[in-house]
């Protein structure tokens, strides 16, 4: 790779989360369903059935791409996408292609480098998806499931430079849909997909190389390898002064390298035409700007309040922001505990509080009401004023989260409160001194570390309630007597 | 076709037999070559015709859209019943390759 920078581009299908299908009223929740069991004329490709777009599935591609910053076309039209494929019962896709929906915009990533870019986007398109086949030696089988369901087909530039880049734009698309509400996002079940293009040149050249295509990446950690694997090989033809061939390649995970598929001598031809079926597609421009008005505030921006106004770092501040219940829980949580009290709290929900979160995954964003957020922060203002010490508040946590009740409750139920009086852990001190003659006569010998075991004996037999300054206090008197 | 018909617009009879799946013989490339070239000629011309400004799709008030509800989909047998093959609620194709 040296001397050598790789482009890549990104084309994602995303499945848009609606009810029912992009043309018909079939169910789009296609998962778990016996096959060809959510089919009707129309996703079935029969003669004479005619499509009708689903206004849900229209509306959360316009969401997305005023999200991403892009220009939305107040006419456009659908149009035929044809081919010759058994996933396709009509021999055409519905799909958009000169007057895409959306076009432009761009999507701020963090790379592995902790910098920050903005990835342009080319379009973003409305599609349909395609039925499934599951292939066998000498069978293939269809399911028309899924065939129909709602698509956007969102197209970068070739603005990413490595493997990590590629990988963080698409994990700031998933946490982008998954922020609007319209996809799941989740490339395990196909709802996010990836085709990558990718091609290398010469550092310092501003053409672009032949670009080799690498289709249905269907996880991040696929994406980064593929690009990874494809660069290095591309660059090493290039070296030898090999021709490289315009071509479609798959990844083959097991290996972890890519293998030819096809070779495109020419763009394919799939005749695209309006669909005769559909007049065109005409918003409202009152309608797309209530949209845009109607946006939540988005991941870039709540980070930024969270370094700004918060003050928090902008790691604190991107783990915060991982989902927006996650967002919405923070920032209610920093209200309630007030200012001061941010990497506090911060702290409390990146870490204990996520562990108990992904203890339960079932729970997904339900985990947010398991602790409310004014609760936390009651533990946090405990923890401050010295009450709870920072492990028993983690027990308090723990039984907030399997109770329901608050941390001043509980504390006071138990004898979980911090002993910090220093006539009751004078007595914890003796008996520990009396219990452990060997360190006592290590440290009496010169051993200083061995305070150190004793003081570690002292907050176990308080099950960590112990405040810790004062019970170093306590031993070292103690033992300085024993010495005299 | 008149005589002053524009030329035909380019295209490569090959091709588009191939993507038809179409096996043409010599005399059969060479008839759909002159019979294509002539359609091709025609539509050519009538993109000449003045009809004023418009998009490709035309104007008026764009397509109804649909609530996002799900309605009844076809029991499967019915959805199965024309196919030429089937199999566990599948239709089955012979086996195909990208």
């Amino acid at each position: 790779m040296e001397g050598f920078e790789v482009v890549v581009g990104i084309e994602t299908h995303v499945q848009i989360l609606t009810r029912s299908k992009m043309f018909c009223g079939c169910g789009a929740d296609f998962a778990g369903a016996e096959p060809n069991t959510l089919v009707c004329p129309v996703c079935l490709g029969l003669p004479g059935a005619l499509p009708t777009p689903n206004a849900a599935a229209i509306a959360a591609a316009v969401t997305t791409g005023l999200a991403l910053g892009g220009e939305i076309r107040p006419r456009t039209w659908f149009e035929r996408k044809n081919y010759h494929y058994p996933d396709l019962a009509k021999g055409y896709q519905i799909s958009q292609y000169e007057a895409p929906l959306c076009t432009g915009g761009g999507l701020e990533v963090v790379g592995a480098d902790g910098v920050r870019r903005t990835v342009g986007l080319e379009r973003l398109h409305l599609e349909e998806d395609t039925a499934k086949l599951i292939h066998a030696p000498s069978e293939t089988l269809l399911d028309f499931n899924r065939s129909g369901v709602p698509l956007m087909e969102i197209v970068s530039q070739p603005d990413m430079r490595s493997g990590d880049e590629a990988r963080a734009y698409l994990e700031a698309l998933r946490q982008l849909l998954r922020w609007l509400g319209v996809s799941t996002g989740n490339m395990e079940d196909g709802a996010l997909r990836a085709d990558v293009n990718i091609s290398v040149r010469r550092v310092g050249e501003t053409r672009l190389g032949t670009k080799i295509e690498i289709k249905n990446l269907n996880s991040f950690a696929a994406a980064k390898g593929a690009i990874e694997h494809e660069a290095e090989r591309l660059a090493g033809m290039a070296e030898r002064g090999e021709t490289i061939v315009q071509s479609t390649r798959g990844w083959d995970e097991r290996t972890r390298t890519t293998f030819a598929q096809r070779t495109k001598e020419a763009a394919d031809d799939y005749r695209y035409f309006p669909e005769p079926d559909l007049p065109p597609l005409v918003l409202d421009a009152g309608w797309i700007e209530a949209r845009r008005a109607a946006l939540p505030a988005l991941p870039a921006a709540r980070r930024a309040d969270l370094t700004e106004r918060w003050q928090l770092s902008d790691d604190e501040a991107r783990v915060l922001t991982r989902d927006r219940a996650t967002a919405d829980y923070a920032v209610a949580a920093l209200v309630a505990a007030g200012p001061g009290a941010s990497r506090a709290v911060a702290g409390w929900i990146s870490g204990p509080l996520f562990a108990l979160a992904n203890a339960e995954p079932a729970l997904g964003e339900g985990w947010t009401s398991k602790v409310p957020p004014n609760a936390l922060a009651e533990l946090a203002a405990l923890v401050a004023d010295g009450t709870l010490t920072r492990s028993v508040a983690r027990d308090v946590l723990s039984e907030m989260w399997s109770t329901g009740r608050r941390a001043a409750e509980i504390a006071a139920g138990g004898a979980r409160t911090q002993i910090s009086g220093s006539d009751a852990l004078g007595a914890v001190v003796d008996e520990v001194l009396a219990a452990h003659p060997k360190p006592v006569a290590d440290w009496l010998g010169g051993k200083e570390s061995a305070s150190a075991f004793l003081l570690g004996q002292v907050m176990r037999a308080t099950g960590g309630q112990a405040n810790a300054a004062v019970a170093r206090d306590v031993l070292d008197k103690a033992l300085a007597r024993r010495r005299a | 076709m008149t005589p002053t018909a524009p030329p035909s617009p380019a295209f490569d009879i090959d091709a588009l037999a191939a993507l038809a799946r179409l096996d043409l013989t010599a005399a059969e490339r060479e008839r759909f070559r002159a019979q294509l070239g002539d359609v091709l000629a025609y539509v050519a011309q009538l993109a000449e015709a003045p009809v004023g400004e418009g998009s490709a799709v035309g104007q008026g008030a764009g397509v109804r859209l649909r609530d996002d509800v799900v309605g009844p989909s076809l029991p499967r047998a019915a959805a199965l019943a024309n196919a030429a093959d089937t199999l566990a609620g599948y239709f089955r194709v012979p086996p195909m390759r990208e």
